[in-house]
């Protein structure tokens, strides 16, 4: 069915919206069942090719995966309610070992923006530790400028992240997000499913909200980031802002202001937006 | 270049002393030839991105192309050969291009790519 929309109850915080912000990636690990996991793989060893569409036909795969409670749950704190469950399916099917990079990118269609309309979502129905070369991450990099033609000379990052997880793993993206696929030295196949959820509604607020929330001691700068420092706080508000539907046009006063000094513990809302306060 | 000079200083030396032998100027040719050899060597590339554009910063992430092709170097930033730049020049490399000032212009909030990255060679 074209364009299948899906509701269910948001399981995200704002805490957890906001570290989403800050990394662009959330992690669920073992969330998918063992069975399905399982049914998942024999699937996969039926339907080799990269992308295995047959599969969204399956009604255990579309109840057990792709509207799996915690899943779709942090899928829909993101992306507001009825949101479109996935219409392509891609396999990025392995055998393993293998020593191929395919090197850091975005994928084709990533844009530049402070909206969050779409997600990019991976799905392990192995497990995947270290040795079965799992897809690698780097946090913040959602909000960098980049082309995927200049950054092909690009080799480690200190501060990248390998994905390796348990079986029934699934991580929810943001689809800017750099990542590549990393060398293998384990045995057997690897499948690493991947789709894209949409919103269909304007953004809100409506996700597990914490009414006792002070965002201005709610820090918004990223632990860990390849942007310029400080001013990575200012790239994280502006999407939360948006996603709890206060628009994109928040400005940054400048100085010691919010975002900022959020966090830190100081006496001041100085630039703090009205919806926030 | 340095080796091949001694030698012929020394052959010359020799000539002038009446010691001049074969083995002399056999010493002269080989040094040639190896450093000939030593320059036909492909050039490597050794990328890395820095946290600022001061040499003593921290790498944030590096490269290196030889002879062999592209390596990304080893998976713990602990191991990495070079924990700044200056530790590479230190150890032989030679900076061939600055981190790209024209990327301060992209804008005051905004950050393209890793950032300063210097690339050097040996």
């Amino acid at each position: 069915m074209i364009d299948q929309t899906y509701d269910c109850e948001p399981t995200l915080t704002d805490q957890q919206v906001i570290e989403f912000c800050q990394k662009g990636f959330i992690i669920l690990e073992g969330v998918v069942s063992d069975e399905i996991n399982h049914r998942v793989s024999d699937f996969m060893d039926e339907h080799p090719h990269l992308e295995p569409v047959e599969i969204l036909a399956e009604d255990w795969f579309v109840e057990g995966v792709l509207k799996n409670p915690q899943a779709a749950g942090a899928v829909r704190s993101l992306l507001g309610k009825d949101f479109k469950l996935p219409m392509i399916m891609s396999n990025h099917r392995v055998e393993c070992p293998r020593t191929l990079n395919c090197g850091w990118h975005r994928d084709g269609g990533a844009i530049d923006a402070t909206r969050l309309e779409f997600l990019q979502v991976f799905y392990y129905p192995q497990d995947t530790p270290k040795e079965m070369g799992p897809t690698e991450l780097v946090p913040s990099s959602h909000l960098v400028r980049a082309k995927r033609r200049f950054m092909s000379h690009y080799g480690n990052i200190r501060i990248g992240v390998k994905t390796a997880a348990p079986a029934g793993s699934i991580f929810i993206t943001h689809y800017s997000i750099w990542h590549r696929a990393t060398s293998s030295t384990g045995s057997g196949i690897r499948n690493l499913l991947k789709y894209n959820y949409w919103r269909t509604v304007p953004p809100q607020r409506d996700w597990v909200v914490d009414p006792s929330i002070d965002f201005m001691e709610t820090k918004f700068m990223p632990d860990v980031s390849v942007l310029e420092k400080w001013y990575d706080s200012i790239h994280v508000a502006r999407l939360f802002q948006w996603l709890c539907g206060l628009g994109d046009d928040f400005e940054f006063k400048g100085g010691q202001s919010w975002p900022i000094t959020a966090g830190g513990g100081y006496n001041t809302t100085e630039g703090l937006p009205p919806g926030l306060s | 270049m340095i080796q091949v000079k001694e030698q012929l200083q020394k052959c010359l030396e020799n000539f002038h002393t009446g010691t001049l032998t074969e083995q002399d100027l056999q010493q002269a040719l080989k040094n040639i030839t190896d450093e000939s050899a030593a320059a036909a060597k492909p050039q490597r590339l050794l990328y890395l991105q820095a946290a600022n554009t001061s040499v003593t910063s921290t790498v944030e992430g590096m490269s290196i192309v030889d002879g062999d092709g592209v390596h990304n170097g080893p998976d713990d930033p602990e191991d990495w050969p070079y924990q700044t730049v200056h530790e590479a020049m230190l150890d032989g490399w030679r900076i061939v291009k600055f981190p790209e000032m024209t990327l301060m212009l992209v804008g005051e909030n905004e950050t393209y790519g890793l950032g300063c990255e210097f690339i050097l060679e040996k």
